[in-house]
């Protein structure tokens, strides 16, 4: 179970962080983070509540309309480091909380959102399997730092085109996990149902098979205080264990694919 | 506490300037990617009372990861942690205008300066990797001049869009590459915007320096070619109608400490020693066009080897070959010294004890050199655990430096740079 802050503190920074450092702290197993937090970057805000919280999922909302997907897979990958294992990435269909005349167009391809979204995602997955963290073996005796057999172009040509590979080893939860959020439910890499629902349809949301909720607060001292203690007491959601990844919270294992073992090594 | 004090930013590029760092860090091999590195070489810096931890950065894989780790994780995420686990230190990040969105990066750097309360630079380069362009699917590199035009208009709309977030006047911009019109969803930060930093020796780099940077990081061998420089870009700067302190001057400066000057060579040959065979000499032998392999070492490097080049078949950097050629012959430098001394990449390499490396920063400043430097230390953390340790408190009896942090953004801190005293102009 995760929140939405949908009235963030008024008090800036400062009062961010106190929000997450109390969300970290209730138990509560991830936020998502939009451009509407306070009007900041996503990306920047979880960069920096990453030494504020311990165990929260930080999740991120960025569009490959606005942001080539090269850019996503390595902000996205560089926050998973930062937090050791406890990102996600919202892909936003639009960055809409800034209209700033870009309108639906992409600032990097041509397509309409449909096929990019998709697009970007296979993308995005292909080069945060580019360079294996196992590979780093920093070995004194041979001076070899990285045995840079195992890494690997991306060469994803579609809508986007990437040849990797990406700066950034895979990362401490083998990949940040993707939400992709539909008309009726998010879609938790592919087949697992998030509902996106108020405070009040927790329960009947859950009674109807989602697998889990992501809840939109809109008083965050209610729901530390009030509604997540009686949930827990209820039964109805189980509270986050403290150090955990986001993909161990989810109980989502690695996706086997992509594979890339077959793709050009860079190093020969 | 203000004016005549040394600027002194730190380059946290990897595990430390040198190609053999990560073998003598004491570091885990994971640390180039480990929040915690970040978080202590920050709280270091920000021990010394530096003026700002950089980055320097491009979306490519730039080092041979067999070697060395590289530039791994992304500028901007790293400088929020570090914003965060700091309270005075600048952060200072290399983004790229050929490979973002200016909306996108405007919102994230004003975004970074309100998570930092007014501590955040943008140091802006057009990026030269065909590798970065590989990764954002360009067949063909888009060429200088074009990068240039870009470069020139994206700056503009960051500008435009962190200025109108202060008068929250929409922003109405239609050109070549950018049509944009409103505002972000954020107001003005505690420094009203992040500071420009512009690094780079193109006219076209040097230009938007005069037009629009706070500070220049720059690449200079020698203290006549920094006078030089200094002030050119203090001139070109006074020529578009702002004062020459608002723009300033810092050098890259590799620092290679020990406790005598003899420790500290002895550190520097150990750390060579883990170079390739024929590293080194190599690299100066592409510079100056010319094969050094077999000559004595502790010879003076032959004429030949400095003799003139034809522009026309040299293919490497000839302003850089020029400024080292002046230096070898003013010197009379051995094979041996003109390695060492060249040995980073373009920037000036300082090998000696605190003092010699206090007396290399004062000598540059008073010269009218430099306002300081970018400082990159051969490795971490004992590098910048030596530099704080011993340099910094000799620069502080000098009345040089800080002795403890006066101005809580970076621009009052940049704004408070002045050249007094000094033989300028």
């Amino acid at each position: 179970m995760g929140v939405r802050l949908r009235d963030v503190p008024s008090g800036g920074v400062a009062e961010l962080a106190r929000a997450a450092s109390a969300l970290d702290a209730s138990g509560t197993g991830f936020v998502v983070l939009g451009t509407q937090v306070g009007g900041l970057d996503p990306s920047t805000v979880a960069s920096f509540l990453a030494r504020r919280t311990s165990g929260l999922g930080l999740v991120v909302e960025a569009a490959p309309q606005r942001d080539h997907p090269y850019n996503i897979a390595r902000r996205v990958a560089s926050l998973d480091h930062l937090t050791r294992g406890r990102a996600g990435w919202w892909v936003l269909s639009d960055d809409d909380s800034t209209e700033l005349g870009l309108g639906v167009r992409s600032s990097w391809v041509d397509a309409p959102r449909s096929t990019r979204n998709p697009d970007a995602v296979t993308a995005v997955r292909a080069l945060w399997r580019t360079w294996p963290a196992a590979a780093v073996v920093g070995d004194v005796e041979s001076n070899i730092f990285t045995r840079a057999e195992d890494i690997r172009y991306a060469d994803h040509r579609g809508v986007f085109a990437t040849a990797g590979p990406l700066t950034v080893p895979t990362t401490p939860q083998g990949e940040p996990v993707i939400f992709g959020p539909g008309t009726s439910d998010i879609a938790v890499e592919g087949d697992t149902a998030f509902a996106s629902v108020s405070v009040d349809a927790i329960g009947s949301a859950l009674d109807a098979g989602a697998s889990g909720v992501v809840v939109d607060v809109h008083d965050l001292d209610a729901w530390l205080h009030d509604v997540l203690p009686g949930l827990i007491q209820d039964g109805v959601v189980r509270p986050r264990r403290s150090t955990t990844t986001l993909r161990g919270y989810l109980n989502i294992g690695l996706p086997a694919e992509p594979d890339l073992s077959a793709n050009r090594p860079v190093y020969t | 506490m203000s004016a005549e004090h040394v600027v002194l930013n730190v380059n946290v590029l990897d595990i430390g300037i040198h190609l053999a760092a990560w073998q003598n860090s004491g570091l885990a091999p994971t640390a180039f990617v480990d929040p915690d590195y970040f978080a202590d070489m920050a709280r270091l810096a920000e021990h010394g009372t530096l003026d700002a931890l950089f980055l320097a950065d491009g979306p490519a894989l730039r080092e041979d990861p067999r070697l060395k780790p590289s530039r791994a994780l992304e500028p901007s995420a790293i400088l929020a942690l570090v914003a965060a686990e700091t309270e005075y230190l600048g952060v200072i990040g290399t983004l790229s205008t050929t490979f973002n969105d200016p909306v996108e990066l405007a919102h994230r750097l004003l975004s970074l300066d309100h998570l930092s309360n007014g501590r955040a630079a943008w140091n802006v380069v057009t990026t030269y990797s065909p590798q970065a362009g590989h990764n954002f699917g360009l067949n063909d590199y888009p060429e200088r001049s074009v990068r240039y035009r870009r470069a020139a208009e994206f700056v503009d709309v960051v500008l435009q869009l962190w200025s109108a977030a202060g008068t929250a006047v929409p922003v109405a911009h239609h050109g070549e590459f950018f049509d944009v019109e409103g505002l972000l969803p954020l107001g003005a930060s505690p420094q009203r915007h992040p500071l420009i930093v512009q690094a780079g020796g193109s006219p076209q780099g040097r230009a938007l320096a005069a037009r629009s940077a706070n500070a220049v990081f720059s690449a200079e061998l020698t203290l006549d070619a920094g006078r030089h420089h200094y002030r050119q870009v203090k001139d070109d700067a006074r020529g578009q109608g702002r004062r020459p302190d608002d723009v300033a001057i810092l050098p890259g400066l590799i620092t290679v400490l020990g406790k005598t000057r003899e420790e500290a060579v002895r550190r520097f040959e150990h750390l060579e020693s883990y170079l390739p065979e024929y590293y080194s000499l190599d690299r100066l032998s592409t510079v100056l066009g010319y094969d050094l392999r077999g000559h004595d070492l502790d010879a003076a490097v032959p004429d030949e080897a400095l003799a003139d080049v034809d522009p026309d078949n040299f293919t490497a950097s000839l302003g850089f070959r020029e400024s080292i050629v002046r230096s070898i012959q003013e010197s009379g430098a051995t094979v041996r010294d003109a390695v060492r001394e060249f040995s980073g990449g373009g920037h000036r390499i300082a090998v000696g004890s605190a003092e010699d490396v206090a007396d290399t920063i004062e000598t540059w400043f008073r010269a009218g050199a430099a306002d300081g430097f970018n400082l990159m230390p051969d490795v971490f953390p004992s590098g910048l655990e030596d530099f704080v340790e011993h340099v910094v408190p000799i620069l502080r009896d000098r009345g040089l430096f800080r002795r403890e942090y006066a101005e809580t953004t970076l621009r009052e801190r940049f704004s408070s740079v002045n050249s007094l005293d000094r033989a300028v102009g």
